[in-house]
């Protein structure tokens, strides 16, 4: 996105983790932004960092077996990197995170108006916490408030526990919501709904929101853009509608036709062969190459550039996969 | 599809649990056949009773009403030899391959044991058997030493795959056998069933929650709703064009890449109306379960609930406005 002061900017993210003698760096290189109010989906296999990469924006990594290191990460011009005051005070208020899997995340013991009305004395005093906790709930459609309020977390639906997940994440109104597969446990039709309150929460309150996700077609229908992440890199990202019908990655090409789509019927679709390197023993090169198709020396010895395949369109690969009508 | 020899016949299956007073309906009389060498596909939400279907077909859980018959005897009273072959002829596997996989045995180890207990072959012979079911989930057989913890989640589900094969089985029942894994992954998997349907004729009841999924893999499709079977179709003609309302609604939210939209499916559920738990009602309901999230429900619709009808070639539907539905989604596109 041009022409907007980004939001959140990162350059050359790397992230290490590992004890003693023995670390890995299962991301490193990682440059994005979000504009403010824009939805960036962030996709790839399991295990290519993605999760990693948003927590390092939370501070959620854990202290002491891990580095997050960058030449820029800044949220609204502020620093996150280290422990400065400010960061911290915008991690958990203005930089939000729902999980994949809300059950885990609640307190099983506590009626979750009572944890929503914590988020709200954390991230906004000032107000009547159960007034506010009340609002959260309509907000995310949660009705009767009160009477949800009284719940335990074990007597709400899948779906309704990840709405009370998204009533805690708005109480500091977010400028920046990650929601890391924040649907993955949940049935098509509740993903529906979660995903178009996402939508409706995201245009009223002008947030951004980052959206980790493994499901192309969700990342197609709620993102403008999307990133395609392997093996602790960003292999290709622009807009959704360049990136998924003509991706120029062979990655983000294979990932596209390993997924059977109930529009084309059933013709045969072959997986990508292989699985995503261990980020101790990443190949060298381009990361991919073991994998690729279109592989050659060149994918071997030599990382690729970044380089520009369009308008806000760009990634890495030495054989880019060209398109007849481009 | 094979409509000749039912490998499999269901009538009126039900499973039923009950716990303190309560009792829960958990099954609430499906009726249903699997063909030789076909791949039938089971869809519906969580809670909607396809799993406690399965269970009650791999005879993990008994019927409480109904009858179970395979290929043309019925199961449900059999008891030692004939008890033990039906166990062998239908085998299961399940969602998470890592769960039911010892962990401090290697492959060879895990499908040796299920060849040698059951005699398929000699435990001389067993190396040369567990090479041969690496083979055919088309795993290299250097994997044989390896332990569950070395292997990647998509080989996990081969090795479960694998363990089902070697009692030769006739039907393989699937829950969610791809869901744990990668995208990537998946469809790998499902290239491996369907090719061991072709190369060795067995059949297949693929219970899964991507419908993109089901879509491309199977012959023929079930829908369940609250424990009942709402609607039945062949091929692409349940995702084509619905006949039942619950049908429309799945396949309009699934997030498609040729939509982009935010907006939520149009006939979406009432806010927070997630399916009900089958266990909710009765065993025999005085309305259509799916009424209080249906945008066609009439007065009809709350005073009795409409039983599986055929409204086409291969195709039934429990729905009182099946062939309206039918015509509109045929209209809209």
């Amino acid at each position: 996105m041009t022409g907007f002061a980004p939001l959140l900017s990162i350059r050359n993210l790397s992230i290490r983790f590992g004890a003693g003698s023995r670390w890995s760096c299962p991301v490193d290189g990682v440059s994005l932004d979000i504009a403010p109010g824009e939805v960036l989906a962030l996709v790839g296999e399991s295990g290519s960092g993605k999760s990693i990469t948003a927590l390092s924006m939370t501070g959620l990594l854990p202290e002491g077996t891990s580095e997050v290191a960058a030449d820029v990460m800044t949220f609204d011009g502020v620093s996150l990197l280290g422990d400065t005051l400010r960061g911290q005070a915008l991690r958990g208020r203005e930089i939000a995170y729902i999980f994949q899997d809300p059950l885990g995340s609640l307190n099983p013991v506590v009626r979750v108006g009572r944890q929503i009305e914590e988020a709200v004395r954390l991230h906004a005093p000032g107000t009547i916490p159960r007034e506010e906790a009340y609002g959260l709930l309509r907000r995310v459609g949660l009705e009767p408030a009160e009477q949800i309020a009284r719940a335990y977390p074990h007597e709400l639906s899948g779906g309704m526990q990840q709405r009370v997940m998204m009533a805690m994440a708005l109480a500091g109104k977010p400028r920046l919501l990650i929601a890391d597969e924040p649907t993955t446990a949940l049935d098509v039709t509740v993903q529906a709904k979660v995903m178009s309150l996402l939508g409706s929460l995201q245009q009223d309150l002008g947030m951004a929101i980052l959206l980790i996700t493994h499901n192309l077609g969700l990342a197609a229908g709620f993102a403008g853009r999307i990133a395609v992440m392997y093996a602790g890199r960003i292999v290709e990202a622009g807009p959704v509608e360049d990136v998924l019908t003509a991706p120029r990655h062979p990655y983000t090409q294979a990932l596209l036709q390993a997924v059977p789509r109930l529009g084309d019927g059933r013709r045969r679709r072959e997986g990508i062969p292989g699985r995503v390197p261990h980020p101790s023993c990443y190949p060298s090169g381009c990361r991919f190459h073991p994998r690729c198709s279109r592989a050659t020396q060149q994918c071997h010895d030599q990382t690729p550039p970044l380089q520009t395949f369009g308008a806000g369109h760009h990634g890495t690969c030495h054989h880019p996969v060209e398109h007849a009508h481009a | 599809m094979p409509e000749a020899s039912p490998l499999l016949a269901v009538t009126e299956a039900r499973v039923t649990y009950r716990r303190g007073g309560r009792v829960n309906h958990a099954v609430r009389g499906v009726d249903f056949v699997l063909g030789e060498g076909e791949i039938l596909g089971l869809v519906g939400e969580s809670g909607c009773g396809k799993s406690s279907l399965a269970r009650a077909l791999a005879g993990l859980e008994a019927l409480s009403g109904g009858d179970i018959q395979f290929c043309g005897t019925s199961v449900t009273g059999l008891a030692g030899r004939h008890r033990r072959d039906y166990g062998r002829l239908v085998q299961m596997v399940f969602q998470d391959p890592s769960g039911s996989l010892n962990p401090r045995m290697t492959l060879a180890q895990t499908l040796g044991e299920v060849l040698t207990v059951h005699g398929i072959v000699s435990r001389a012979g067993a190396p040369a058997g567990v090479a041969a079911l690496l083979e055919r989930v088309e795993l290299p057989a250097g994997l044989a030493s390896r332990y569950p913890h070395e292997l990647s989640g998509g080989q996990r589900q081969r090795v479960g795959l694998a363990r089902a094969l070697a009692l030769s089985p006739r039907v393989i029942l699937a829950d969610e056998p791809v869901s744990a894994l990668d995208v990537s992954v998946q469809v790998q998997i499902l290239n491996l069933m369907r090719e061991l349907r072709d190369r060795e004729g067995i059949a297949f009841l693929f219970i899964a929650h991507d419908l993109a999924a089901v879509n491309y893999l199977c012959d023929r499709t079930l829908v369940m709703y609250a424990g009942r079977m709402v609607e039945e179709a062949r091929g692409q003609d349940l995702w084509r064009a619905p006949a039942h309302p619950y049908t429309a609604l799945l396949r309009a939210s699934i997030p498609e890449m040729a939509r982009r939209s935010a907006s939520p499916p149009p006939s979406g559920p009432p806010s927070h109306g997630a399916a009900p738990l089958s266990g909710a009602g009765t065993a025999g309901l005085h309305h259509c379960p799916f009424q209080p999230r249906c945008p066609r429900a009439t007065r009809a619709c709350c005073e009795s609930e409409p039983a599986l009808a055929s409204v086409g070639p291969g195709r039934r539907s429990a729905c009182f406005f099946a062939m309206e539905q039918l015509q509109d989604t045929l209209d809209d596109g």
